[in-house]
């Protein structure tokens, strides 16, 4: 079990460091744009696309290491009063039960989107530039899929920490 | 009986229960907008909220946020925060309160040059709080002083509360960052004559500072200044002006100020590849934590709208008869108290949608209203029991100060906010003039 929760944790990593180099990615073309549009006067057709696709990118496929580094948000003056078992049966229960479906179901009409954009080599529908769509599609559903497998190792993780609270560390490792 | 309740306001009990039972609010909007969805959309409930995810992944406007993210993870880790405090000192130091305007100053600045609401106050925390302690200031002073700093990240440009409530108002994000300069000037204006006043009434709340740490001669100040605090600020004047002049898109002047900051640390020797690296990193992490809850608040949104949400809402609002001032004050108290217990992110995720067709039909400048709105989110901030502001603070504060030190020390700073926000309410150019000059 452990050697497959830290390939799990490898991958979210993985696409971290992906996603990280996207926002260096975004930041450049973005500059890039600035300095065609203002200096040179000769504004680019494609920074605009790829601007909001690598962003868009870039935060999917984070998705994984947010989770795994407790990153999002959560409230907890209520939750906190409960005894850690319950809290760790808690989380896992809302996430099998209700965050898992939903996230099959969304991956897999990611995926379906992004087999049928390859499919028919369909294009970005307002672009001037018009790129194909699918690399985007397909990144977006990458990031998804790794999201998915990371709930489901935070849920291992949390149940045997609802077993055995005591020789179990915590789930995010962060704390 | 359980299906005699509006299925919207179900959805809300959904919500909030999921939330309250601590799981992250991005995913409990998500599995509540699935839960939901199912009823309606059946089989197609995937590609539904798939459809609300690209809609969000695909927004050009919200590219600005990593980069403003960048920004502040940029200067969190570069040592430009002690210098600047350090220059501050020196050119403030000597007044009454001194050490607390030079953090408010220093707050202003570094609201300016970061988007992150937090980070702010961390960071200026860090370093003020032990001098201030040093220096025998009271405990409340201090926690009001940086409480208040920080609460500024919100309203100062380039404030990503600003960016993302605009997008979901479906207002221009360059006009709302204008109609929040003069208030936000105002503020701090506020925030300094009280410590100003505080120092003067209880010297010794604010001790001042031995005379030879602050009485430089006039060369010596101006070139703290020129050093210390010049090259920032042209940095922030770069970024804001290019955004309220019109010139450049938010997303462009973020990346301008993206590369700007890194050629700051370089300037300053504080640049390293790990530096840019754990930035990086911090920068997708933070990035992915808010458009998580954009595209959580989205989905639910659609969900909440199909199953006749809005209506519902329109019917109460219609049926007690409100006009616009009482829309107004009502979705300015829906801000307030579900600033409460949700971060700023949801609360502008789920209140923006709903009052968004009502302040059309009646009528009210989305604008100024968006610029008390802002005001209004950042108080609740602020405001005591359940405050962003006081947790950030526990959680660099000394062991010594006390809860009820800190609400003391915050509630004239709340005061300070609540007449910003009255000044808006009575004088509305103070929002609307800068935008108009814009168009």
């Amino acid at each position: 079990m452990r050697p497959l929760l830290r390939l799990v944790d490898g991958l979210s990593t993985a696409c971290a460091w992906i996603a990280s180099a996207l926002a260096l990615v975004l930041i450049a073309v973005t500059l890039f744009e600035v300095f065609m549009r203002y200096v040179a006067g000769t504004p680019t057709i494609w920074v605009f696309d790829v601007a909001y696709m690598v962003s868009g990118a870039s935060v999917l496929l984070a998705g994984g290491h947010t989770l795994r580094t407790e990153g999002h948000v959560r409230i907890d003056f209520v939750s906190s009063r409960f005894p850690p078992r319950v809290q760790a049966l808690v989380q896992a229960a809302f996430f099998g039960l209700v965050i898992l479906p939903a996230l099959y179901f969304i991956t897999a009409a990611s995926w379906r989107k992004a087999w049928a954009a390859f499919l028919r080599g369909e294009v970005e529908a307002v672009s001037p530039w018009a790129p194909v769509i699918w690399p985007f599609y397909t990144a977006l559903t990458v990031g998804l899929v790794v999201l998915s497998l990371q709930v489901v190792a935070q849920m291992v993780r949390l149940l045997a920490q609802a077993i055995s609270p005591a020789d179990t560390p915590r789930p995010n490792g962060a704390h | 009986m359980l299906f005699d309740i509006p299925i919207p306001l179900l959805m809300f009990a959904t919500l909030f229960a999921f939330i309250f039972l601590g799981v992250p609010v991005a995913f409990a909007l998500i599995g509540t907008s699935f839960l939901f969805g199912l009823s309606i959309f059946g089989q197609v409930t995937g590609l539904q909220l798939w459809n609300q995810l690209f809609d969000v992944a695909s927004r050009y406007v919200l590219a600005a946020v990593p980069m403003f993210i960048f920004m502040g993870a940029v200067l969190e880790r570069s040592r430009l925060a002690e210098r600047l405090f350090h220059s501050m000192r020196m050119l403030v130091g000597n007044l009454p309160g001194g050490l607390a305007l030079a953090t408010i100053a220093m707050c202003a600045l570094f609201a300016a040059g970061t988007g992150i609401v937090g980070a702010v106050e961390v960071l200026v925390g860090l370093i003020a709080i032990p001098a201030m302690m040093r220096y025998g200031y009271s405990r409340s002073l201090i926690a009001g002083t940086i409480c208040a700093g920080g609460s500024l990240g919100t309203m100062i440009p380039p404030s990503i509360v600003v960016v993302i409530y605009a997008a979901m108002a479906q207002i221009s994000i360059g006009e709302l960052f204008a109609a929040v300069l003069i208030p936000g000037s105002m503020m701090v204006v506020l925030f300094v004559v009280y410590i100003v006043g505080h120092a003067m009434l209880f010297p010794a709340d604010a001790p001042r500072l031995p005379a030879d740490d602050v009485s430089l001669p006039l060369s010596a100040r101006l070139r703290v200044f020129a050093e210390g605090v010049i090259p920032p600020l042209i940095l922030i004047v770069a970024v804001i002006g290019s955004i309220l002049a019109g010139i450049a898109s938010p997303t462009e002047a973020a990346a301008v100020g993206s590369i700007g900051v890194v050629l700051l640390t370089i300037w300053y020797r504080d640049f390293s590849p790990k530096m840019l690296f754990d930035a990086l990193m911090k920068t997708i992490t933070i990035n992915t934590m808010v458009v998580f809850i954009v595209i959580g608040g989205t989905m639910f949104a659609g969900v909440f709208l199909v199953h006749g949400g809005s209506r519902m809402v329109d019917d109460l609002i219609s049926a007690w008869d409100l006009g616009p001032t009482g829309v107004m004050l009502m979705f300015l108290a829906v801000l307030f108290l579900l600033g409460f217990v949700l971060d700023w992110v949801s609360v502008v995720l789920i209140a923006v949608p709903l009052f968004v067709p009502i302040i059309k039909v009646h009528g009210i400048d989305p604008i100024w209203l968006g610029a008390m709105a802002v005001v209004m989110i950042q108080t609740s901030y602020l405001t005591p029991p359940m405050a962003p502001s006081i947790f950030y603070l526990r959680s660099i504060a000394p062991p010594e100060m006390t809860f009820g030190e800190m609400y003391r020390g915050v509630a004239p700073f709340v005061v300070c906010q609540l007449l910003t926000l009255a000044l808006i309410a009575v004088a509305p150019w103070t929002a609307t003039w800068l935008p108009s000059l814009m168009r």
